[in-house]
């Protein structure tokens, strides 16, 4: 668990194939088939995909104690390069080769997220329900700023009532 | 307290945020915003630390803010509470896995959620966008970057920490490197 969480850089998306290749085929804690669905469970609940996914196989695999180790296994590498990074933040934002250099990162971090949402829209987007929730979510937090959770509320209750209609 | 505020404000976003990375972006900038413990330039920043190192950004996000807000204890306490929420769902939800899948409920719930967190996606791009691009007037080379690397990708498969570690030392040439020579 460790490992994973020390090998997995960028966050999010970028571990799933490495969870995937570690649970699977490596270790063979999960099969094939269930670990699409854990993704998709861990990607529709609240909170990290990563922590989700691990604490959920980690659970499946040592009951509660396992869950936590997983847990802590995910976090703590993270924990402690952002702990002394932060620490030294400061130290970095004054030197104008670090700004540049951050500059030029975030422009290609734009560019990630870009890629990302336009995949996302891709694969989630598959009927007028679909663009239609889309819309009026990103009109809601993008151009008029309401609180999210508000937005997630809203979208879980019309999924609820929509996907209760037997569609 | 500060640590109290920041384990119950990580905890909400732990808790009220869907589709992981950058779909939690809107929440997490609400809230430190909110908090004023960060600008969003400053988050943006963490954005961008948090592609260069390993983990997921909500992790990193809460050890930087809660570290530049009450030191190793306050990283700690924020920490704790943005995993709360996640390593609790996840126990029940392994516990009733296979139950929970079928429900037409939770169908409905999850097929509203996809588009969302593309939306949300998609709005995280128009924050840093906007804070990368227009927060000291309009920076022309950042746009260009931007648009340089969303061709060469969808071209080319570049692993994402190659594009970040390209991204800065195109940004070390364009913004220190070049002007003195002009």
């Amino acid at each position: 668990m460790f490992k994973i969480g020390a090998f997995t850089f960028g966050g999010g998306y970028a571990m799933i194939p490495i969870m995937q290749e570690e649970f699977v085929a490596r270790k063979g804690w999960v099969k094939d088939e269930d670990i699409l669905d854990i993704f998709a469970i861990a990607q529709s609940m609240p909170g990290v995909i990563a922590l989700n996914t691990s604490t959920f196989v980690g659970y499946r695999l040592a009951g509660v104690r396992g869950g936590l180790i997983a847990a802590i296994g995910i976090i703590l590498p993270s924990f402690i390069i952002i702990s002394v990074l932060s620490s030294i933040y400061l130290l970095f934002n004054t030197n104008p080769y670090v700004a540049a250099a951050f500059q030029g990162v975030r422009a290609c971090v734009a560019t990630l997220i870009i890629r990302a949402a336009y995949n996302m829209a891709k694969a989630g987007i598959k009927n007028w329900f679909g663009i239609v929730v889309a819309a009026i979510g990103f009109v809601l937090v993008a151009l008029l700023q309401v609180n999210t959770i508000f937005v997630i509320i809203g979208a879980g209750i019309v999924g609820y009532l929509y996907g209760g209609r037997g569609k | 307290m500060i640590f109290w505020l920041l384990f119950f404000s990580f905890f909400k976003i732990g808790l009220f945020s869907i589709g992981g990375g950058y779909a939690m972006v809107p929440y997490i900038t609400q809230v430190v915003t909110g908090q004023g413990w960060l600008t969003v330039a400053e988050l943006a920043d963490v954005l961008a630390l948090a592609e260069m190192t390993p983990g997921p950004y909500a992790i990193n996000c809460s050890t930087f803010v809660g570290m530049r807000m009450a030191g190793l204890l306050g990283a700690a306490v924020a920490t704790i509470g943005v995993s709360t929420p996640s390593v609790l769902l996840s126990m029940l939800a392994a516990k009733y896995f296979y139950s929970f899948r079928e429900k037409k409920a939770v169908q409905g719930v999850m097929s509203a959620f996809r588009p969302l967190v593309a939306a949300l996606v998609a709005a995280a791009a128009i924050t840093i966008g906007r804070t990368t691009f227009f927060s000291n007037g309009i920076d022309y080379a950042a746009i260009g970057i931007t648009l340089v690397a969303l061709v060469v990708t969808s071209r080319v498969k570049v692993h994402p920490i190659l594009l970040i570690f390209i991204g800065a030392v195109v940004g070390i040439l364009v913004y220190a490197v070049l002007p003195p020579l002009f």
